[in-house]
């Protein structure tokens, strides 16, 4: 299970850039300013959010070459686009990156067409979407049952939402950048981290817990640690308590129109607490799901 | 021409020994802890109370199992960098120059045939014995087994002969991969579901 954590890194880390790139694009392409009206410190925000997005993706793919045991022979990985949702998972990884590169280039360059920047924009967060979707049909695989209930598909859309709206927040407080759009991004994370409460707890509380395994089968058994799942909900019970707790101090208020967050060091601290909570939860829970389809001869 | 090879596994006759998994070790020199052929001991029941009296009601036989050379091979449309392939007579190979080891395959095939091989650093399986078929030969599986419980041949060929069974407990279900595979049931394995049979031996597979 453990020697999965390449997969781990990759799935949370690609998760949490897609997150991102939703959390901060999509509103900006609904409700975002001009580009024409922006301020150097606007830009530099801007640039800051795509080169986080943009090193993420680059590192979920960079720890994923530790899971190849040829990864020099991984240029021929998107040979098979026809059948494979794993040559489709990195096509869709790659355009991602190029359209956040495309994005950070234009802006970089001044290029203030409202419709060029957000539909370069758009284009970045439909194909985040398909890394996604490719990322849940890669492992919902009709001859693994274990994967292929919707746990799956919730279970990594909870962790996009929840580290991506989580880490969009926190690096709007830490850069104490301008307001680019009204909403309050800590409502949704706190909404996003108690729903995969909920749904860990109401949808499937025995996830991991009981031995999921059909009769019918020549997979050798699991033995995944059960405290994985507890860890899961405590970590991410202790993280919503931070997220309420800068809730309940206003500290997540906007102080002006033009600014989100004042840039004090305590609430960052707080909401990087947060962070590092929730993340430990997705670290956990990964593991777990990795755990539930042991390989045979390991 | 054959257009799909299959194998054939007499469930009825198997006793277990083993020597179709040896005789595949040895042919395909294969490293201690890797099987492309394997002997699963189904196991399962106990006692019931039949009147006054308790008899057993234990089910027990074994399944011999290797790549069933499936005709819709979900190794072969996982595989990223296509290193699986099919060839014209059926049978399926790994191509172990071009496999990047990323082991998705071993995910996706429900009868675990593949199997990581830390020699070559890819995963590797049964390939039918396919240069002893080219050259007139026989799988050394089926040429080592002293039950004859292992035959092999053109798909339709031994679907006339045998039949069509392709499952018992705990082959799980073929519709998902059309496995080449024709199997003649052991007595037992009608009772092995509602006596919760299981795979007694997963240490040794």
């Amino acid at each position: 299970m453990l020697k999965e954590w390449p997969l781990v890194a990759f799935t949370i880390l690609g998760q949490t850039a897609v997150g991102i790139l939703l959390a901060m694009g999509l509103p900006w392409i609904v409700m975002g300013t001009s580009a024409s009206t922006w301020t150097g410190s606007t830009t530099g925000i801007f640039l800051a959010f795509l080169g986080i997005i943009f090193g993420l993706l680059a590192l979920a793919a960079g720890l994923s070459f530790f899971h190849l045991h040829h990864p020099f022979r991984a240029l021929r990985v998107l040979a098979n686009l026809g059948t494979s949702w794993l040559s489709r998972e990195i096509l869709f990884e790659l355009t991602t990156m190029a359209f956040v590169l495309l994005m950070a280039g234009l802006i970089w360059a001044g290029i203030e067409t409202r419709w060029l920047l957000k539909t370069v924009m758009g284009m970045a967060c439909a194909s985040g979407l398909m890394f996604l979707f490719s990322m849940v049909r890669l492992y919902r695989l009709p001859t693994l049952p274990v994967w292929g209930r919707l746990f799956t598909p919730f279970s990594f859309a909870l962790t996009t939402l929840s580290m991506g709206t989580l880490i969009t927040a926190l690096i709007w407080r830490a850069f104490a950048g301008p307001r680019l759009f009204a909403y309050e991004l800590l409502d949704y994370a706190s909404l996003a981290v108690l729903f995969e409460i909920g749904f860990v707890l109401i949808r499937d509380p025995l996830h991991g817990l009981r031995i999921f395994r059909p009769v019918r089968s020549l997979r050798p058994p699991e033995r995944v640690p059960r405290g994985l799942l507890i860890g899961r909900l405590t970590f991410l019970g202790l993280g919503l308590f931070l997220l309420l707790v800068l809730q309940k101090l206003g500290l997540d208020a906007a102080i002006s129109d033009q600014w989100l967050f004042e840039p004090e060091p305590g609430p960052v601290l707080l909401h990087l607490g947060a962070v590092v909570l929730v993340l430990a939860a997705e670290a956990a829970g990964r593991f777990l799901f990795y755990g539930l389809v042991p390989r045979p001869g390991d | 021409m054959v257009t799909q090879y299959g194998f054939f596994f007499n469930a009825a006759a198997c006793s277990g020994c083993k020597a179709c998994q040896v005789a595949c070790k040895d042919r395909n020199d294969l490293q201690p802890g890797i099987l492309w052929r394997r002997v699963y001991e189904v196991a399962g029941g106990g006692w019931e109370k039949k009147g006054q009296v308790w008899v057993p009601s234990v089910v027990a036989y074994n399944v011999s199992m290797a790549c069933n050379h499936c005709e819709k091979p979900v190794c072969a449309y996982s595989c990223p960098v296509k290193a699986i392939s099919k060839r014209d007579d059926g049978i399926v190979f790994v191509d172990t120059g071009a496999c990047i080891g990323c082991r998705y395959c071993e995910w996706a095939c429900p009868y675990t045939a593949l199997r990581f091989d830390v020699r070559t650093n890819t995963v590797s399986k049964c390939d039918f014995c396919f240069a002893a078929i080219d050259a007139g030969g026989t799988p050394a599986c089926v040429a080592s087994c002293p039950q004859r419980a292992l035959d092999f041949g053109d798909l339709a060929e031994l679907r006339k002969k045998y039949g069509e069974v392709r499952q018992i407990v705990p082959l799980p279900d073929p519709s998902q991969t059309e496995p080449a595979l024709v199997i003649k049931p052991h007595r037992d394995s009608a009772k092995a579901a509602e006596r919760a049979a299981e795979v007694a031996n997963w240490e040794e597979v």
